[in-house]
């Protein structure tokens, strides 16, 4: 090894002397201080310019301090290339890895019975000082500590006789994830569920106040078993407390090694990091195994930018699409529109650069990929909800109401895994939120819900139904509320059965949280009654009904509202029967408490005037019931806006009792404001249009109008059709319309809409006295057209039908059925059978009178 | 770096461990054009107060040029013994270029001896360094050698024993014995 430099004179010649000198010294060098003056006497004997030279070499030797001591820059002597061959009984192999803070070596023990490989890695990081050694040591401590089947066992450790530290821990025959991945071609499912291992044991090791702090492909192994292995806690940092701020080792300065493309945020700039800094890294890392590709952000990093704070851009991250791209070139295992929706949002929130934005641990991410891969909604996307539920609102109104419905459902979801992760306290306001969002929405929202046919909403309530049962076993004080929510919403969706049962649950799990003869008790009673009535289940819903209002009563300090609500439900209840004598004490005195008590355009005011005038009005009271309906009008209006279901409820009453008043014109007026209004709200094909439609009809015929009662009826007809509308809704105004028909001399067309209704009911054989009045109306018919043989067996099956209906009915309905059959009878000259009809008419009439 | 040179190096290498001077030769054209041209980088970009990371120079250099498991132990230790007398030269020619120029327009430039007295007081002149390392070569190579792995290539004794075939014990005692060599011929600018 030579360095000639040509420039240079040849230097003199080798010099016996020197060698000679030179070998005293090494030999003074061997012995004791005191030994050395007799070596050097006896060595150079009388040789004057060999003592001299072995002399000044002990000086210099002597005087030399620390020249050529240190390397002539400091760090080199931890090359990381050439360790010693052996550590402690390790033999030291070829290198398997090398990372910010050192290299790996296989390294076999042999000097025991056995054979072990082991991976041994030196720690060679310039900046390694004494202190960080001595921290070193601790850790290496607490990383032995972890024991956990995805994270490779520590074994020992120690410094080398150069002072190198290392570690020795399990040697694994593996790939890294990235590899594995590709290699295996395994399907994103695999992928998730592997990675789902690498969070569990990230997780374990956070529980150990470890951070990990460099996580990438290379240090996370694949076994040939398809297990991953965790390794290289290289620069992990210590979150335990009893270590002081600005002495946290090698880790919390800009000096520390770091994987760029791995590297979060906070890294990059030195600042303090965290268990959710781990959160970034298994993103990035999350993201190419699932796309073949780092996102975006990390391939554009320059490392020149690592100075300028600000460097982190943004854009692909934050902005609402094309955060997650993946490669043009479609080599890629996976194409990036798999990364769309959960995915997209479960990767791009572990990648918000600030920390606070991220999953809020390693278990959390974790978590919400379990929830993906089961089909569950995802707590990723909470955070844009409120957002994104109004901004739909605004853009479509009701329409796409039942959307909106779906992210409410979330939220729901949302709140309930907020609070299984523990974060209670801090959510309980939010839970009213929630609720109140939920009231809201539904006010604001409630037509196409009404409708139930949304497969979204029903899906996503369906899917949180059973969450929130197996979810929150826990919370049962959580729980109640939010099966309360739900039992609301089934009954919106018209799910009466689920109502049902969702309104039991929260009836049991508030006798088991808050007891019997609390309020909420009281509030589930109520709602167990309002499934029960939809049901048709009238006895049972009066029982629970009335039972929760008493306990309501007896509430020492009960809140109005909820008293008002308990006395609504009560009212509608009597009055879906029909009872509106009882229901009329209830109703006033649940109007009067919302008057002093209530705030005047509360939901629950409202409902009870409304409820009030309809009482009043059955009950004959027509000018006070107008006086409340007008009334409520205009705080109707202002609650729901111009064009709501609830107004236009109002408003239908209202006409009714002008029409009634024989205000005809007004009525009319009315009415047409509920058409446009439902027009609005639902399109022009819903059967909600029907009940203003033939009302039109029926003035304009009332006005003898006729024309335009018979397009108003052919409409309402078409709309009831084409809306797949309830059978009730097809029924009335085709009898109408038929009547109409027949009385202006157009039997074959009136037929032709008996018949189609008729068709169209079928499938609904319990429709009572309606589905035999048509019957009976068609029988008439066929009679004028001379069909006597099917017109009696019509009218026979109509009158048997009238006659064995358990159901209330309509009397008059029965009336016209005998009517209709003594004129038949009488015709066809059956005097037997006419006699017998007209016997069971006047035992009607008696009846009636 | 290419994976052609990558492979030459290898091979360069072992030939020259396996005694072919011709080997050495090529190595030493191969490697000293990328570690100069490096170090130069380095020494201009390094800002006052920084050290000058020899290790990681030749880390470099070393990554670039070889694939690293290919090249056995032995060969690693030649390839950084070979490295230390490059950084040697290239440090040496640096400190006498930044010399002759301060001399000659005072120039702000800063040579590396400047750089560490900023830090450490104990380096010595290189340049002289040089010169004494010259007459130590005429006299004994093996310790002028080990002195330009140690203090020029910062290998370690186990390293340099590696390197040299010979046991750290050896390589503590020569070391010992050329520090206290070139300590006495700088005083007195003559070998003892």
């Amino acid at each position: 090894m030579s360095s000639e430099s040509p420039m240079r004179p040849q230097p003199q010649k080798k010099s016996e002397k020197g060698a000679r000198a030179r070998r005293i010294f090494e030999s003074a060098m061997e012995v004791s201080e005191e030994g050395r003056a007799r070596l050097v006497d006896r060595a150079c004997g009388d040789d004057a310019p060999l003592r001299e030279a072995v002399e000044r070499l002990l000086r210099a030797d002597a005087e030399a301090g620390d020249f050529l001591r240190e390397p002539l820059v400091r760090g080199a002597a931890a090359s990381p290339f050439l360790p010693p061959p052996r550590i402690g009984p390790y033999q030291l192999q070829e290198k398997i890895g090398e990372g910010g803070m050192g290299v790996v070596y296989r390294g076999v023990r042999d000097d025991e019975a056995f054979q072990r490989e082991v991976a041994v890695k030196l720690i060679v990081h310039q900046a390694m000082g004494k202190e960080s050694r001595q921290r070193l040591g601790v850790e290496r401590q607490i990383l032995a500590g972890l024991d956990h089947p995805w994270i490779a066992q520590i074994f020992d450790g120690g410094t080398t006789e150069e002072g190198v530290p290392y570690m020795v821990m399990e040697y694994i025959d593996g790939k890294p994830i990235d590899v594995y991945c590709d290699q295996q071609g395994l399907p994103l499912r695999q992928r998730i569920e592997l990675f789902r291992k690498v969070c569990s044991a990230v997780h374990c090791s956070h529980q150990n106040l470890v951070v990990h702090c460099d996580l990438k492909p290379s240090n996370i192994l694949v076994t040939t078993a398809g297990e991953p292995k965790l390794l290289d806690f290289g620069i992990a940092k210590l979150l335990r407390q009893d270590i002081p701020e600005g002495e946290k080792g090698p880790g919390t300065v800009g000096s520390r090694p770091l994987t760029p493309e791995y590297a979060s945020p906070e890294q990059f700039q030195g600042r303090a990091l965290s268990t959710v800094s781990d959160v970034y890294s298994l993103g990035v890392l999350l993201h190419k195994l699932l796309t073949g590709q780092r996102p975006e952000t990390q391939r554009e990093l320059q490392p020149e930018l690592r100075v300028d704070g600000n460097f982190f851009p943004t854009r692909t991250v934050d902005q609402e699409e094309g955060g997650l791209q993946g490669p043009a070139d479609g080599s890629a295992p996976f194409s990036p529109h798999r990364l769309r929706g959960d995915l997209e949002a479960i990767v791009k929130k572990a990648l918000r650069p600030r920390p606070e934005d991220r999953f809020s641990s390693v278990e959390q991410f974790s978590e919400d990929l379990r929830r993906h891969l089961q089909g569950f909604p995802v707590l990723a996307r909470e955070g844009n909800l409120r957002y994104r539920a109004g901004k739909l609102l605004r853009r479509h109104r009701i329409p796409m109401a039942a959307a909106f419905a779906s992210f409410a459902a979330l939220a729901v979801f949302a709140f309930s895994m907020a609070t299984l992760a523990g974060r209670l306290n801090e959510e309980r306001e939010k839970l009213q939120e929630v609720v109140g969002f939920f009231r809201l929405f539904f006010e604001r929202a409630s037509p196409l819900v009404y409708e139930g046919r949304n497969l979204t909403l029903q899906e996503a309530v369906d899917q949180n139904a059973g969450l929130i049962e197996t979810g929150l076993q826990n919370r049962p004080e959580v729980k109640v509320e939010i099966v309360t929510v739900l039992a609301d919403i089934y009954r919106e969706l018209g799910q009466s059965d689920l109502a049902l049962i969702w309104s039991e649950r929260a009836l049991a799990l508030n006798r088991q949280v808050v007891g019997k003869d609390s309020q909420a008790h009281s509030l589930s009673l109520v709602q167990v009654g309002a499934a029960l009535r939809e049901l048709g289940r009238f006895d049972d819903a009066e029982r629970h009904t009335r039972a929760g209002l008493q306990q309501l009563q007896a509430q020492p300090d009960p809140e109005p509202q909820q008293l008002v609500h308990g006395l609504n439900n009560l009212v509608e209840l009597l009055c879906y029967q029909e009872r509106f004598q009882e229901a009329d004490e209830p109703s006033r005195a649940a109007m009067e408490l919302a008057q002093e008590r209530l705030e005047e355009n509360s939901a629950e005011s409202l409902a009870a005037t409304a409820n009030r005038g309809q009482v009043l009005r059955r009950l004959g009271h027509a000018t006070e019931a107008l006086r409340l309906y007008e009334g409520a009008l205009a705080p109707y209006r202002q609650r729901f806006g111009n064009a709501h279901p609830q107004v236009a409820t109002v408003l239908l009453n209202l006409s009714s009792i002008y029409r009634e008043r024989g205000d005809l014109t007004l009525a009319q007026h009315t009415l047409e404001e509920v058409n446009s209004q439902y027009l609005e709200i639902f399109g022009q094909d819903h059967y909600q249009r029907v009940m203003p439609l033939s009302g039109l009809a029926s003035l304009a015929r009332n006005q003898d109008r006729i024309g335009s009662a018979l397009a108003l009826y052919r409409e309402a007809a078409e709309v009831a059709v084409a809306s797949a509308a309830p059978p009730g809704y097809v029924l009335r105004p085709a009898m109408n319309f038929a009547q109409l028909l027949l009385s202006t001399d157009q039997c074959r067309e009136g037929e032709q809409v008996l018949r189609d209704s008729l068709e169209y009911c079928r499938p609904h054989p319990d429709l009572g006295w309606r589905y035999a009045e048509v019957e009976g109306l068609l029988g008439e018919c066929l009679v004028r057209q001379g069909s006597l043989a099917e017109a009696r067996s019509l009218l026979e099956q109509s009158h048997a039908r009238l006659r064995d209906s358990a159901e209330e009915g309509d009397s008059t309905a029965l009336q016209r059925a005998l009517q209709r059959l003594v004129g038949f009878y009488g015709a066809m000259g059956e005097e037997a059978s006419r006699k017998q009809a007209e016997v069971a008419l006047e035992a009607i009439g008696n009846i009636e009178s | 770096m290419a994976e052609a040179d990558a492979l030459e190096i290898t091979r360069l290498l072992q030939g020259w461990r396996k005694g072919d001077e011709q080997c050495l030769e090529q190595l030493w054209e191969l490697v000293y054009r990328r570690l100069s041209r490096l170090a130069a980088s380095y020494l201009q970009n390094e800002r006052v107060g920084h050290t000058l990371e020899t290790g990681a120079l030749v880390n470099e250099v070393f990554l670039r040029l070889t694939q690293q498991n290919q090249v056995r132990w032995q060969d690693r230790a030649h390839f950084f013994a070979l490295a230390a007398s490059m950084m040697r030269r290239i440090l040496v020619d640096h400190a006498r270029r930044s010399q002759a120029s301060k001399r000659g327009n005072g120039m702000q430039t800063i040579c590396l001896h400047e750089l560490h007295e900023l830090g450490r007081s104990d380096h010595p002149d290189l340049v002289r360094l040089d010169e004494a390392l010259l007459d130590l070569e005429a006299e004994d190579p093996s310790l002028a050698n080990l002195v330009v792995m140690r203090y020029f290539g910062g290998l370690t004794r186990g390293e340099i024993a590696e390197a040299l075939a010979t046991s750290t014990t050896t390589v503590a005692r020569q070391w010992r014995t050329a520090r206290a060599w070139l300590y006495a011929y700088l005083a007195e600018s003559s070998p003892p």
